[in-house]
């Protein structure tokens, strides 16, 4: 039997409500469906150790992250769990290279500097090495912040509404080359989504997400098809 | 309370506020008599202006280190009679026009003391020399204060002042000066006889005598044109009676004058 | 009159440089719990950290004295166990301009660290940053500008401590006797020369602070 990439039950005590999460990632790319406010960034949080479930466990690659009545927390430096959030947060203080680079320690930057030129190659942004993130298009940041989380070889990567804010063409790009650094490096990838298109054609399942709770994960299509007969609650 | 009530509130305190500084300012209760005295002479003043013949005087004092009076009396505070623990600052009144130098007198003597707290090992002048250098003593600010300045003296006539200066913790009056005795931050303290009779906790531990010993004097003088109930008053300081009150407080004789 | 001794001047950098160089692990280290801990106590420390910015400097100066004097119980304590004794030294003068220049120092720095935002340190910290170096190399170059406020307005507060200092340092001169004592010291004798120097150095030290903190204060949160 395999050990699933991820897998993860917990429930979270936000502000607005409680958070029951219950999903499994056996492998490529699981999509986290839902509207706005139902606890898909909350989740990913959870899953980078960034906030802590009052129970329940985190399993990645079948060792525990989390596990509150075992009393066992992996500290977010420790996960090795790449993030890239919605809002980009590069490092305002330094260049875009030095944002890349910025999670490997100085004996893997020795090694890696091998394959960080290349990442930023793919990316389309090793012309931009010594820009400044302020002077960076809404696109340009995104792809600085996938390479950056990308530079440190993750055991597997979160995503939250990565093509947000992106106009459609340059969205379909980016998409592109990511599925398919995704496949080549073979990481394991949580993406949260609200947009149809991109829930079908990233992920291998689907969770949906309604007002803190999640689903039954299914194939993508099936999910969205019965979403034409639901109701989805807004917020 | 609504706004305009609150308001009215308001007007009304001010108003009585500025009606009682006008009334206090109007009718001050004029002292005929205002004295500058040294803080040494707290402890015998109020007794002698209680003795003072004429029944209805009024008499104002103020108290500070002598070096401070002079700079008051320079600035032009209005002070009739001036009772200082040195000549210097007398003089220096004088030299500028500001005292009577006919009216220059010497009422009393005083004696220089080294005191320490009161369960401190005891310590002569001439033992300071061997006092730890982690050791502090308190004196008044030989710049401004007659005591640190009489106490400077001293060690210096012993050649200690050199060696004690780290040493010497700066008051800026007698009553600081005491203060750091008998809160025992201090090993020792430089005081007048006069004060360290009066203080509690606080044990006189040596006496300044011998030809290193300084001569600490008690002077007065009379401000330019001042008034009758002044002149009385110093007149009054050399009779047998204040002698009497000055020896009962610990004072001396003014050098030279008869010994009761 | 003499020309001015400088003694005071090179005390009070001195005094004020040691002060700053206790305060700053001090206070950084507070207004980073103070910035990121929800801790209960949050309003008592914050309350306890303001007190001496708010409290008379002789108010100050007199609870040193009866904490750390030799009759206090902590003055008892040092004296006894380490043969140390604080008041009347260059060291109480240190102590006490620490002491009024640390909530100067935390106020400055507090804000400037709860301004960084935290998805920056999220993410450093998904990248591998453990807490130390998450401060080294997210929030403290995210933050330098306010720090170095904090830091540059701690020292002017420090040159500028009298009240806690006479009462606890005592006015010793060539040893203890900062330039604000010297100030009062110089006004008592008359040696308005030797006072105006003093003044005119401080005014123009405090001059160079103002402006040099108005310079790093953050205008919008640009970094």
């Amino acid at each position: 039997m395999t050990i699933p990439v991820l897998e993860a039950e917990f429930s979270l005590q936000a502000e607005e409500f409680a958070l029951q999460v219950n999903l499994r990632l056996e492998s490529g790319v699981l999509v986290l469906f839902g509207p706005s406010g139902s606890g898909k960034t909350l989740t990913l949080q959870a899953l980078a150790g960034l906030r802590r479930p009052g129970s329940g466990h985190i399993r990645l690659f079948g060792q525990a992250l989390l596990d509150v009545e075992a009393r066992i927390e992996v500290p977010s430096h420790r996960r090795r769990i790449g993030y890239v959030p919605q809002h980009d947060s590069l490092f305002p203080f330094t260049d875009v290279q030095h944002n890349v680079r910025f999670g490997l320690t100085r004996a893997r930057r020795r090694s890696e500097r091998d394959s960080v030129p290349d990442l930023m190659e793919r990316l389309g942004i090793a012309h931009l090495a010594r820009s400044r993130p302020g002077s960076l298009s809404g696109g340009e940041r995104r792809r600085v912040a996938l390479a950056r989380a990308l530079a440190v070889q993750p055991r597997l990567l979160l995503l939250d509404e990565p093509f947000a804010g992106i106009d459609r063409p340059g969205r379909e790009r980016l998409r592109a080359v990511l599925m398919e650094m995704l496949r080549e490096r073979r990481v394991p990838t949580v993406v949260v989504t609200h947009d149809r298109e991109e829930a079908l054609q990233m992920g291998d399942r689907l969770v949906p997400y309604t007002r803190g709770a999640t689903g039954q994960a299914r194939e993508p299509g099936e999910v969205l098809a019965s979403e034409a007969a639901h109701d989805m609650e807004g917020v | 309370m609504t706004a305009t009530g609150g308001f009215r509130v308001l007007a009304g305190c001010i108003v009585a506020l500025s009606v009682s500084t006008l009334l206090a300012c109007v009718n001050p209760g004029t002292p005929e008599l205002t004295i500058a005295a040294a803080s040494s002479l707290r402890t015998v003043l109020p007794d002698l202006i209680q003795a003072v013949p004429t029944s209805d005087l009024q008499v104002r004092a103020t108290y500070a280190a002598s070096g401070i009076l002079r700079q008051q009396v320079a600035a032009g505070a209005p002070i009739d009679l001036m009772i200082f623990a040195a000549d210097q600052p007398i003089d220096r009144l004088i030299q500028a026009g500001l005292a009577d130098p006919e009216t220059r007198t010497v009422v009393a003597s005083n004696q220089l003391v080294l005191i320490t707290p009161r369960r401190a090992p005891l310590i002569t002048f001439e033992s300071l020399g061997s006092l730890p250098a982690v050791s502090r003593l308190a004196i008044g600010d030989p710049r401004t204060v007659p005591v640190g300045q009489y106490a400077r003296e001293a060690l210096v006539r012993l050649r200690l002042w050199d060696r004690l200066r780290p040493q010497l913790v700066y008051g800026a009056n007698v009553a600081a000066v005491l203060a750091y005795a008998r809160r025992g931050e201090v090993e020792g303290a430089f005081v007048y006889a006069t004060d360290a009779r009066v203080a509690p906790d606080v044990v006189v531990a040596d006496r300044a005598s011998g030809d290193w010993a300084p001569s600490p004097l008690v002077v007065a003088a009379l401000r330019q044109h001042a008034p009758a109930a002044a002149q009385h008053f110093l007149a009054f300081l050399l009779t047998d009676r204040a002698q009497a009150i000055l020896r009962s407080k610990g004072f001396g004789p003014p050098p030279g004058h008869a010994d009761s | 009159m003499p020309t001015p001794d400088l003694f005071p001047v090179r005390l009070s950098l001195e005094v004020a440089g040691l002060a700053l160089a206790l305060v700053l692990p001090v206070g950084v280290v507070l207004a980073w719990l103070q910035a990121h801990r929800r801790l209960a106590f949050r309003t008592a420390v914050d309350a306890l950290i303001l007190l001496p910015l708010v409290l008379p400097p002789s108010v100050v100066g007199y609870l040193l004295v009866i904490v750390l004097g030799r009759e206090g119980p902590l003055g008892r304590a040092l004296e006894a166990l380490f043969d140390l004794r604080l008041i009347f030294t260059p060291a109480a003068a240190v102590l006490a301009a620490a002491i009024v220049a640390l909530p100067l120092l935390v106020k400055t720095v507090q804000p400037a660290i709860e301004a960084v935002p935290a998805e920056l340190e999220d993410v450093g910290r998904t990248l591998g940053l453990s807490p130390l170096f998450l401060f080294l190399r997210v929030t403290l170059p995210s933050s330098w500008r306010g720090m170095l406020a904090g830091v540059v307005l701690a020292f002017a507060r420090a040159l500028g401590e009298f009240g806690a200092t006479l009462m606890f340092a005592g006015d010793i001169p060539k040893r203890t006797e900062t330039m604000p004592l010297a100030i009062y010291a110089a006004y008592q004798v008359g040696n308005d020369r030797a006072a105006m120097f003093y003044v005119a150095v401080l005014v123009a030290l405090s001059l160079l602070v103002v402006l040099l903190a108005a310079r790093l204060s953050p205008r919008g949160l640009r970094t």
